[in-house]
């Protein structure tokens, strides 16, 4: 430490002293000082306020220099100005509802987030980081090396969709939990038998919650090789593990799992024939009577059951009988029914209709449809679960799961039926996939516009799903329907001094009609 | 002039005030929006219909509704709009609503410039004793004050600066109390601006000592003045608290017109008083300004709106004295433009060179506003970031947005505009591709989160 530093953070009379004379000023200060009061500690302050001027006066840029990093040259286009502030305003919060989708499609023009916003971008919350990723450049990549913090931003760089990098093996081996999903999502794509091979060697040593988390990836390029592997994690200490590889053996119908789960399902679930006179009965109205389901469940729960991951105890609510026999369903090929009962999917689900374990069986029913990808069944079970109401305890909201996975055409008749009439139900529509369909857009507006028209003499609705459905529509309109959308009219002012409902109607329609305007915008500077 | 949302954020008085703005600057609240050379208007629709209307040149503005916040969110509003989309004021006539208050304010500018001017040449004749008697009173109030300033500053070495760690910043308070009933206002603002330095980083000792030794040598410096270079004494009758006044500034001040850019700017609260340290750099004769304005209390606007970012043609009136570093705003001529390229850049030898010369003239600057030519920014072994030049000189860097700094420069050079305190480079600004970009965090909400 400086000798006059020193003297002054003891103090003179703690014997601080500034040592002998040293510098060019102390001649002068000496001088200065002759005869005074103080001399000693004005003699400091005189010495160390010329000695900090000198040093500021004699600055010389020492030292070595820290060599730059260099930056390879950007490859994605750059952003127009007025482009870099609408994303800063979103970056910042504003319509965050519509960042995804203003990312993507900058992905898709193959633009670079300007070099101002990729501090903010860089720390980005982590659901965010893969809209970010491809936008960050050589410019963001580059910065990212910077800071330690936003490493994700450089590990990251390869998706799953990609090819499995050469030293897969070592990342899986080495690398952190998300870059061993990484990795062994893209060898399952490349090579399942290898991504299983590498998963069999770890598997004793990973925690409970990693075994879960790989067993789920499995279900990528899931094949007949894999049942080895799947039966004896049927034997895992952990209960999501075992539950997990159930489900996978159930969607390999020659497992040995699902020739299991056929027996037990045969003797539970039998078709008894229609007597003459009903099927007369049903040739004079048109249909083919298949005759009536019969459900004979025993009244003990089976051991053997639960080593195929069946669960004993039923949830809250729910019968454990009937507990059983979905999830009994739940795991057999769909097919078997099929061909057992000779009757085509709607056949069957028709069969269901009414019967007194009408619930379970139509839980089962769509769990393994789910499971299982059986599209023919996803339509008739929807149907099925519209005259219900509520869903079940293994598919808690089928009407939007069977949408989400059933043939993009039969999901949009049912929605735009639903619309048709004016009904919308808000997890449908969430479900559908973005931007929606020409089709389903012209039928959304339509109601849109017939609810806006009579929402004057409507009482007020404490949750009008079509209120609600606002914020989903600002972004998930196709673009071709904005200006059709925003040729609509407003929401009426209230008549009375005050009506909640007529309120949020016009705030949502205003937050729908400026994200609308803001896609509109933004699609101009996309262009430009 | 292009506005930036950054530049339009600084004029709000708080951030919920910024987010209302934001909503009413979507186009479809306004009707009758345009713009010529000297204004910007619209009228914004809400309960009721207002007319907004901003003069560019100095961003003053008028809008016809009952709020007393100033500037009220209507105008901020425009402001805003006209930021992010400037297409949607068309280029037209000025509605007569718009013309007749800019004439207006122009026609009142000058009376009060004519006003002053008169007043200046007819001033009553000062009593000349009397003053005489007074500058006498203050010089000897002023003798006692910096006696009783030594024996304070004596006391702390004695004692020790470790003692400071409790008693501060009630010693500093208290003794620039002092130096104000002892009319020596400048000595005591920096006495109070002290009270930051303890505790504020390992080295805090070092820079309270050499604080404490330039007020020692400026005490020393004033007691003998007689014995100065005659624009020396200016500038140290000046840092004890002889103020000048604006009219001797302009009288003996040194013009100079130029092209300015506004290249950093400090806004310091304090209770009573709001400091602005505002650097400009002029275009064609490369020198650097300081305007200093003042304003009473936290939230209260400054006389003089100049944006960071701004470049304004005016005529500026240096303090006289050694520094030549102060400076007057005399007037302003037309509408403010935008910085595409920073002027007045240099190497940082010869802003080295310079500010040992300065400091030769006048030993008590603390502050030179600059801009280096083409420094790359990169990150020494010790984690400071560094601007380095083409000859290899360098340069430590402090600033609250290292990241964006490095973001913009890419890892190639860029011209940064900021201020050199001696020990490291404060950057503020910097323009790439034809627009600049602002390096401190956008805003300061003066009245803190809400």
């Amino acid at each position: 430490m400086d000798p006059l530093v020193k003297s002054a953070l003891v103090g003179t009379a703690q014997g601080g002293d500034a040592g002998p004379a040293s510098g060019p000023t102390d001649a002068l200060v000496e001088a200065a000082l002759a005869g005074e009061a103080d001399a000693r500690e004005l003699a400091l302050l005189l010495r160390a306020g010329a000695a900090s001027i000198y040093r500021i006066a004699g600055a010389r840029p020492g030292g070595e220099a820290p060599t730059p990093l260099p930056c390879p040259p950007e490859t994605l286009r750059p952003c127009s100005s007025a482009m870099t502030e609408i994303i800063r305003a979103m970056l910042s919060g504003d319509q965050r509802d519509l960042l995804p989708l203003a990312l993507v499609e900058m992905r898709g023009n193959k633009l670079a987030l300007p070099a101002e916003l990729l501090p903010t971008a860089l720390a980005c919350p982590e659901d965010q980081r893969p809209f970010i990723l491809p936008l960050l450049g050589s410019r963001g990549r580059w910065l990212a090396a910077h800071n330690p913090e936003w490493s994700w931003a450089l590990r990251e760089s390869a998706s799953a969709d990609d090819p499995p990098p050469a030293d897969a093996d070592r990342l899986f081996e080495e690398g952190d939990l998300s870059e061993r999903r990484r990795v062994l999502r893209q060898l399952r794509r490349a090579d399942p038998g290898r991504a299983r091979a590498l998963l069999e060697a770890a598997w004793k040593s990973e925690k409970a919650e990693v075994r879960r988390s790989f067993i789920a990836i499995m279900a990528i390029g899931l094949g007949e090789g894999d049942e080895p592997f799947l039966e004896a994690a049927l034997g895992d200490r952990a209960q999501a593990v075992r539950g997990r590889a159930a489900e996978l053996l159930a969607g390999l119908p020659a497992s040995a799992l699902c020739q299991r789960m056929i027996a037990r399902a045969d003797a539970i679930l039998s078709l008894e024939a229609a007597s003459v006179s009903a099927r007369l009965k049903a040739a004079v109205r048109g249909d083919a009577a298949l005759g009536k389901l019969v459900v004979a469940l025993p009244d003990e729960f089976d051991a053997s059951w639960a080593k195929d991951a069946v669960i004993e105890a039923p949830p809250g609510g729910v019968g454990r009988k009937a507990w059983w026999l979905s999830q009994l369903l739940a795991a057999t090929p769909l097919a078997h029914w099929e061909a057992r009962f000779g009757a085509d999917p709607a056949a069957i689900v028709g069969l269901v209709r009414g019967h007194s374990f009408a619930s379970a069986l139509v839980d089962g029913l769509t769990a393994a449809a789910l499971r299982q990808g059986a599209k023919a069944w996803m339509g008739p079970l929807w149907d099925l679960w519209r005259t219900l109401g509520k869903g079940g305890p293994l598919v808690p909201q089928p009407l939007s799961a069977l949408i989400a996975e059933m043939d993009a055409e039969a999901a949009e008749a049912r929605v735009c039926e639903l619309l048709g009439v004016g009904t919308l139900i808000l997890e449908i529509l969430s479900a559908l996939p973005t931007p929606w369909t020409e089709r389903v857009a012209a039928a959304y507006l339509k109601g849109l516009g017939e609810r806006l028209a009579g929402l004057g003499k409507r009482r007020p609705q404490s949750d009008d799903p079509w209120l609600e459905s606002l914020r989903t529509a600002g972004r998930a309109l196709p673009s071709s329907r904005i200006a059709e959308a925003l040729a609509l009219p407003s929401p009426p002012a209230p008549a009375e001094a005050s009506n909640w409902y007529l309120d949020r109607w016009r705030a949502n329609s205003r937050l729908f009609t400026e994200a609308l305007n803001l896609r509109q915008r933004l699609a101009e500077e996309m262009r430009s | 002039m292009q506005l930036t949302n950054q530049q339009v954020e600084a004029l709000a008085p708080d951030k919920a005030a910024v987010a209302r703005a934001k909503k009413l600057g979507e186009p479809r609240n306004w009707s009758g929006l345009g713009s010529s050379e000297r204004a910007i208007w619209g009228e914004c629709k809400g309960s009721s219909t207002y007319q907004v209307r901003v003069d560019l040149s100095d961003l003053a503005s008028k809008c016809s509704c009952p709020s007393r916040q100033l500037p009220c969110k209507h105008t901020l509003g425009l402001l805003f709009l006209a930021a992010q989309r400037p297409k949607e004021l068309a280029a037209g006539a000025e509605p007569e609503w718009v013309a007749d208050w800019i004439t207006r304010r122009q026609a009142a500018a000058q009376a009060k410039a004519t006003k002053k001017a008169q007043a200046r040449e007819g001033k009553a004749p000062v009593d000349a004793a009397a003053q005489a008697k007074r500058v006498e009173k203050r010089e000897e109030k002023i003798a006692d004050g910096l006696d009783q300033l030594d024996r304070w500053l004596s006391d702390l070495v004695r004692v020790g600066l470790a003692s400071v760690e409790q008693s501060s910043p009630g010693i500093f308070e208290e003794e620039a109390r002092r130096l104000v009933d002892a009319q020596a206002s400048g000595l005591a603002g920096w006495v109070r601006r002290l009270s930051t330095i303890p505790l504020s980083g390992s080295d805090w000792p070092a820079r309270l000592l050499a604080q404490l030794g330039r007020i020692a040598l400026l005490t020393r410096a004033y007691r003998g003045l007689e014995r100065l270079d005659p624009a020396l004494q200016l500038d140290v009758r000046q840092q004890i608290g002889w103020s000048m006044g604006q009219d001797e500034v302009l009288a003996h001040g040194d013009r100079v017109r130029d092209r300015w850019q506004v290249i950093a700017q400090e806004v310091i609260d304090d209770e009573r008083l709001r400091t602005q340290r505002t650097w400009l750099m002029g275009q064609a004769t490369g020198q650097a300004a300081l305007i200093l304005q003042f304003a009473p209390g936290p939230k209260a606007r400054f006389p003089e709106l100049m944006l960071l970012g701004a470049e304004i043609e005016a005529e500026l009136a240096f303090y006289p004295g050694a520094a030549r570093q102060r400076a007057l705003l005399v007037g302003r001529e037309g509408a403010p433009g935008s910085v595409g390229a920073l002027a007045g850049g240099q190497a940082i030898a010869a802003l080295l060179d310079q500010t040992s010369q300065a400091l030769a003239r006048q030993p008590w600057i603390e502050r030179f506003g600059a801009v280096l030519a083409q420094v790359t920014p990169a990150r020494g072994d010790d984690g400071v970031l560094h601007l380095i030049d083409a000859a290899g000189d360098h340069l430590p860097v402090t600033t609250g947005e290292p990241y964006l700094l490095l973001a913009l420069s890419g890892g190639a050079p860029i011209d940064v505009g900021g201020e050199w305190d001696g020990e490291r480079f404060h950057p503020f600004i910097t323009a790439t591709g034809g627009r600049f970009h602002l390096l401190q965090p956008a805003l300061q909400a003066p009245g803190g989160d809400d």
